[in-house]
């Protein structure tokens, strides 16, 4: 029977196979060396040993033979560099060397080794063991110094702690390799998946090399669109390899027609059934086991949406007008967890000019170090500039992953934009009650910093007319239209339209309004005007626009700014 | 929001120079801080009213005010009125152009004299 031709393989750490030619395979590729000289536990370890003296020469190669390892003897630190230049300092696993040599010391021979490979362990022989040689050997990075005349037991110990601290640090190098290139490999694809629809915007800030974040928008065959935001725990290969197997996976089954929801419960059944345990079919892969989704599906039209969550953060809608909704967060937990938490789909009408956010949790951690609502971080870093800077400046603790999926037509005029910035953004939808009017300053206080975290470069006057309109706006809402209890809530609304820097506001409360009309009582002097009517006038004198619903009880406020 | 002085006093705080009295309020005049300010006010105001008392300018020193918000102006006009009532004058002082925009929009300048310090 005829083998049957295979593409060469590499097998990474961890028991990945790779296809050879690709670029992770050859990132692993430069820290080999043919089979005979690969430092792993299959051959013997050989030491170089240095020493201009010829008896102690023999007798630490002896010594070292003697311990199970091969012995390369070098009279000279000149002659061992040509050794470690010959060999490859790879074909090592310790060195030995005198310091006190002529022409070149000991000292300076790993000075050179270092800056060859630093992985390579050296440990110094000295006959006087001063106490500035000590210290330059453990300056220079020395794994060990032995002072003459020589023990056996003294040089074994030292070798051993040698060759395990060179072992180790190639492990890392080999491991730090592979991650830069999975780390590339997943931003290649990332950006690759959100240039397949243009209406999406990616925003990706990694902090780790590689991880189990990712964005991917899949055509549907109805003519409709898949979007799938996913945080995969932990920040390693392992992770990197659960978020490739999941898309895969996705893909496969969205293929043969199946839905969302089935793919998440079957990867649940995966995680659960398949990847866990010492019995895993995968050996020693260390699989991580939770995965945070959210997945929308889009109708052909864009306005309806069908929302698939298993534990991940919320996604957001904001439509024409600037109304920003939550489409509610399933009751699951993520992927991995719990057998009987199942993620569910719910269904959503959308509109027309309207956008989709969605973004990972570490989004939702850096918005709680830096103290401002989510949707406020989301819309800075979507806008960029000073606002995205400022935010990130924060400092990221996590991966943070934002996609912004635009839906119909814009609604600002301001045509030659980017789409981010031609339609409303979210910056802040919170709810009150009405008991909560001592509080005022504190919400103020978020306010205010929600405000600068979207619009950083807004004067400080003018943020304070923001401010001001809308603390009127709300206390009154909460003591007139709330009643002052705190079983009925008022909700506050603010989102951004960065093209035509306009901030818009809407307060909405339960209750049925009021009769004043500011446009009547506009001439009345300041002392006749009854203290009760005096802060709606100031929200209209302060807004560039105000729109009045349900008798007051619905207010939308713009402010250019 | 709160002034950017260094060193204001926690607390409004009172000062009297011939015929005028000086009420400077530590930062903004909201429904917060109205408490404190509308007890430094009556203050000044009973000073002004008292019999024999040749006190007839009374200063509202809004300079640390970063924000005035109904609550606020609602005390002013309550104060300017007060002292307007014995044939007294009131003047307010401000710093923050936003505060001085709404004393104009609101008209207090009508009843009081608005006097920006740059």
């Amino acid at each position: 029977m005829a083998t049957p031709l295979l593409p060469p393989r590499v097998v990474a750490p961890l028991g990945l196979e790779l296809p050879a030619a690709s670029s992770l395979a050859q990132a692993l590729r430069a820290d080999r060396v043919p089979d005979a000289r690969r430092p792993d536990a299959a051959r013997a370890r050989r030491v170089l040993v240095v020493d201009d003296d010829p008896s102690t020469r023999a007798l630490l190669g002896a010594l070292v033979r003697q311990h199970g390892a091969e012995p390369v003897t070098a009279e000279s630190a000149r002659a061992a560099r040509r050794f470690v230049d010959a060999d490859g300092a790879n074909a090592y696993d310790a060195v030995l060397t005198d310091q006190q040599m002529p022409e070149e010391s000991g000292l300076e021979l790993m000075a050179w080794i270092q800056r060859a490979d630093p992985t390579l362990a050296v440990v110094v022989v000295t006959a006087s063991p001063e106490r500035e040689t000590v210290a330059a050997s453990l300056r220079g990075g020395a794994a060990g110094l032995i002072d003459k005349p020589i023990v056996p037991a003294e040089v074994w110990r030292a070798l051993d702690a040698a060759v395990d601290r060179t072992r180790h640090d190639r492990a890392h190098r080999s491991t730090t390799r592979v991650m830069r290139e999975v780390g590339r490999l997943q931003r290649l694809v990332l950006r690759s998946g959100a240039q397949v629809d243009p209406r999406l915007t990616v925003r990706s800030y990694p902090c780790h090399q590689a991880g189990g974040d990712f964005i991917t928008s899949v055509p549907l065959e109805t003519g409709g669109l898949l979007l799938v935001v996913a945080d995969v725990a932990g920040h390693d290969v392992a992770s990197a390899y659960t978020a490739a197997y999941f898309q895969g996976l996705m893909r496969g089954m969205q293929e043969s027609g199946r839905p969302i929801v089935d793919v998440m419960r079957r990867f649940n059944r995966v995680l659960l059934e398949e990847w866990s345990g010492e019995e895993s079919r995968l050996g020693a892969l260390e699989v991580t086991t939770s995965v945070a989704v959210c997945a929308i599906a889009l109708d052909v039209s864009g306005e309806f949406a069908q929302v698939t969550n298993a534990g991940a953060p919320a996604p957001c809608h904001v439509n024409s007008r600037g109304e920003i909704r939550q489409l509610e967060r399933g009751r699951s937990h993520p992927l991995g967890w719990f057998e009987d938490s199942l993620p569910e789909s719910t269904d959503h009408e959308l509109s027309s000019g309207s956008a989709l956010l969605a973004w990972t949790d570490g989004l939702e951690d850096l918005a709680d170090r830096l103290g401002v609502p989510s949707e406020a971080v989301a819309t800075a870093l979507l806008v960029e500039g000073d606002a995205a800077q400022a935010v990130l400046a924060g400092g990221l603790r996590d991966d943070v992953l934002l996609a912004h999926l635009a839906l119909g037509q814009p609604g600002s005029r301001s045509w030659g934009d980017p789409p981010v910035m031609r339609r409303w953004l979210p910056i802040l939808a919170e709810r009150y009650n009405g008991a909560s009017q001592d509080a005022v300053d504190l919400a103020q206080a978020r306010w205010e910093a929600a405000i600068r975290c979207v619009a950083p470069g807004v004067a400080s006057a003018r943020l304070a007319d923001i401010l001001t309109a809308v603390r009127e706006g709300m206390l009154n809402a909460l003591k007139h239209g709330c009643e002052g209890a705190a079983d009925r809530e008022a909700d506050l609304q603010m989102s951004l339209l960065a093209a035509d820097r306009v901030i818009r506001v809407r307060i909405e409360d339960p209750g049925p309004g009021h009769d004043f009309d500011v446009g009547r009582h506009a001439e009345e002097a300041g002392d006749e005007l009854v203290d009760l009517h005096r802060g709606l006038e100031l929200i209209h004198l302060l807004s560039t626009t105000v729109r009045v619903e349900r008798q007051g009880a619905r207010l939308r406020l713009d402010f250019r700014y | 929001m709160t002034a950017s002085f260094p060193s204001a006093p926690a607390s409004p705080t009172t000062a009297y120079a011939g015929a005028s009295a000086t009420i400077t309020l530590p930062g903004d005049l909201t429904s917060s801080t109205v408490g404190d300010a509308r007890v430094a006010l009556t203050a000044g105001c009973e000073r002004l009213e008292a019999p024999g008392s040749t006190l007839r300018l009374l200063q509202i020193d809004l300079r640390r005010a970063q924000m005035v918000d109904s609550v606020g102006l609602n005390l002013l006009v309550g104060t300017i009125k007060r002292v307007r009532a014995i044939g007294g004058r009131t003047e307010l002082l401000v710093r923050a152009t936003n505060v001085e925009r709404i004393l104009m929009f609101t008209r207090l300048h009508q009843i009081a004299q608005v006097v920006r310090d740059a």
